[in-house]
């Protein structure tokens, strides 16, 4: 048998794999031929993003430092309480400050991921938000559209994706099925779609109308295609026109979280949206003193936010034997995390800059296995030292790292690596094919490591 | 054999760039660039059409295509079109041509002169002289404007000459008319 160096050093072998491989590629269906579609019974999935925009410090989360830290002037604490240890059932541990305490009361509903690495590359928040959502720095392809397509197994909702703020950045609406919609402009909407009838099948002026998309999409060219998007569009938009026209107002008496969280459960409940992306109103940047001394009263609201919204996606019924949170996957994250301190600055006085090496997020709900600690930060105590592989990009230690992480086993690896390679950390491209993996995602759209790198590992024991 | 080694490579560049040629497509106008071009077509000079209240909810525009500025980035977003701006636009443009075809019997926007005079002369049908194609091409023009090929009209007045609409009262075919132009991917579209 020949191996495939021996075929392809064969001209016509070459050729021949050449050939049937563009051929292969250019028929339509073949990415769907490949997909390992999941059981068409199995019950509803929805995904729901909450971003905490600006870089959140996760000492304020569940990525704290002890008070002996900040007495040794390593790092700002400007609550001034001691952190909880948390232990998960594999003995891994991590300090959350007690302003997530009500956050608590959910702890088997989540998973934590701390030292989860962004693009090593940059450090600001356009290039981060990117490399969140399309594993890119420079932008690309979101990854929420690919939780919405039928290669999931589960049948194409007409948006991928609900964004319940007109305050969004750029990168969650970098697709045009991923729609931002106010609470406020809800009530208007349904009103006017109840007034104008949908445009059907069989009425002249409707059948006219998609005709002329229909014949001026005949040809491969720019125009011809949005022409045959506008065609598949208007198809979609009389069961569309129907299921939004029935969507509630959120209650006026509502806090602004709580209608966001209820225009969602619409969304999802009524099929209209796949997944929906919450930004919290929160501003995260805290560069200057002052706003970095605010943050006990920032992260407590983000605390009472987060378990508001984890309590209203339990006690929503999704169906008779459903609550929201049984059919939602979530993620909480921020697009990076923050320095310990300003070097030159005393802790009592200091802001924060961004940190891309070090990340904390929640990830739970529906398909997750909850209560577990994955992955870790270093510089963990006042005596920690920082390893070559870090100071080769941090050289003051300013920044918390991901500690090396074995895929393996889900632990942390004791040594301190002399240079610096990506594949030996948590990045958040594993967190995304985690993403992927739970909700029925082909592996071919996996996230790789880096350029020139597999796959990034998907953190299985997270995955029901 | 250096010239078969210089086809193979570029077929392989055509055929691999073919995907991302494929992937591109022309985007709606927007909303902004939709309310110029008809107040500027049909709205009195110096004025602009009011449209906003068309749309069916505060905010939506952005829906329809909008430029977007983050920091040193400038894009244009949510201009592919989709079922929800397809649904938006639908609702919208319907709500402005019914006002169009109401026109007939008050005045609902404020028209340029031209505008009035051929609104005035097809509000006439179904009558034979609104048919007449001088009357329906300078109702197309005027709308459409010289976006769209003069096949694209021939379909229209087509249509209207020969479906349900020829003996419908003026009022809704001129509302029909009028969507079935806005409607049209020259019109919506950047080309």
């Amino acid at each position: 048998m020949q191996t495939r160096r021996q075929l392809i050093q064969s001209r016509r072998s070459f050729l021949k794999l050449s050939a049937s491989t563009t051929l292969m590629s250019l028929l339509p269906g073949f990415s769907r031929l490949s997909a390992q579609p999941m059981d068409p019974s199995s019950p509803p999935r929805f995904f729901l993003m909450i971003v905490l925009e600006g870089g959140a410090d996760p000492t304020y989360m569940f990525d704290a430092r002890p008070l002996s830290m900040t007495a040794a002037g390593k790092v700002q604490n400007y609550l001034g309480q001691a952190p909880r240890l948390l232990t998960d059932r594999k003995a891994r541990t991590t300090w959350a400050s007690p302003l997530m305490d009500p956050l608590m009361q959910f702890k088997d509903s989540f998973s934590i991921l701390n030292g989860v690495m962004m693009t090593p590359s940059f450090d600001g928040h356009l290039q981060n938000m990117n490399f969140l959502f399309t594993g890119n720095s420079f932008g690309g392809e979101s990854f929420i559209p690919d939780l919405n397509q039928e290669n999931t197994g589960r049948p194409r909702l007409a948006l991928d994706a609900l964004v319940p703020s007109r305050n969004v950045f750029i990168n969650s609406t970098n697709h045009s099925a991923v729609v931002p919609l106010a609470p406020s402009a809800v009530s208007g909407l349904s009103k006017s779609l109840q007034e104008v009838a949908p445009p059907t099948a069989g009425d002249d002026l409707s059948d006219f109308i998609r005709s002329r998309y229909q014949a001026l999409s005949g040809n491969r060219g720019r125009f011809e295609k949005a022409s045959r998007l506008m065609e598949s569009g208007i198809l979609q938009t009389p069961d569309l026109h129907r299921r939004m026209a029935q969507l509630t107002p959120p209650s006026a008496d509502l806090t602004p979280i709580e209608q966001e969280v209820q225009l969602i459960a619409e969304a999802f409940g009524r099929g209209i949206a796949r997944s929906a992306i919450l930004k919290l109103s929160e501003e995260f940047d805290v560069h200057a003193s002052e706003q970095a001394k605010a943050q006990p009263t920032l992260f407590a609201n983000v605390g009472q936010k987060l378990a508001t919204i984890l309590r209203l996606l339990q006690t929503t019924a999704f169906d008779s034997q459903h609550s929201m949170l049984d059919v939602t996957t979530f993620l909480v994250t921020s697009e990076m995390g923050r320095t310990l301190r300003i070097n030159g600055m005393p802790v009592d006085n200091t802001g924060t800059n961004h940190n891309q090496f070090g990340n904390s997020m929640l990830l739970g709900g529906c398909g997750i296995r909850s209560g577990l600690i994955v992955g870790a930060s270093d510089l963990e105590s006042e005596t920690a030292v920082a390893s070559p592989a870090h100071l080769s990009l941090d050289s003051t230690a300013e920044k918390v790292f991901g500690r090396p992480f074995d895929f393996v086993s889900g632990m942390i690896r004791a040594d301190l690596p002399s240079t610096f390679q990506i594949q030996d950390y948590l990045t958040v491209n594993s967190v995304v094919n985690t993403i992927y993996s739970s909700m029925g995602v082909p592996s071919k759209l996996h996230r790789i490591i880096g350029r020139d790198l597999p796959v990034a590992p998907v953190l299985s024991e997270l995955c029901v | 054999m250096k010239v078969f080694w210089t086809f193979l490579l570029a077929l392989s560049f055509i055929l691999g760039a073919s995907p991302a040629a494929l992937a591109q497509t022309s985007q709606f106008k927007g909303w902004r660039v939709i309310k110029r071009e008809l107040s500027n077509r049909i709205a009195q000079s110096g004025t602009y059409l009011n449209m906003d209240p068309f749309l069916p909810a505060e905010g939506l525009e952005v829906l329809l295509g909008t430029w977007n500025n983050f920091g040193s980035e400038h894009t244009f977003q949510n201009g592919t079109p989709n079922p929800v701006n397809m649904l938006i636009l639908n609702v919208t443009l319907t709500r402005f041509s019914q006002r169009i075809g109401a026109s007939c019997h008050s005045t609902q926007l404020l028209f340029n002169q031209r505008f009035q005079r051929s609104l005035q002369q097809l509000c006439q049908w179904p009558s034979q002289d609104a048919t007449a194609d001088a009357k329906l091409r300078e109702f197309w023009i005027l709308m459409m404007g010289y976006s769209a090929p003069e096949s694209e009209y021939s379909v229209w007045k087509e249509f209207f000459l020969t479906s349900k609409y020829r003996q419908l009262p003026a009022a809704e075919t001129i509302s029909a008319m009028s969507l079935a132009i806005v409607m049209n991917p020259y019109f919506l579209l950047h080309r």
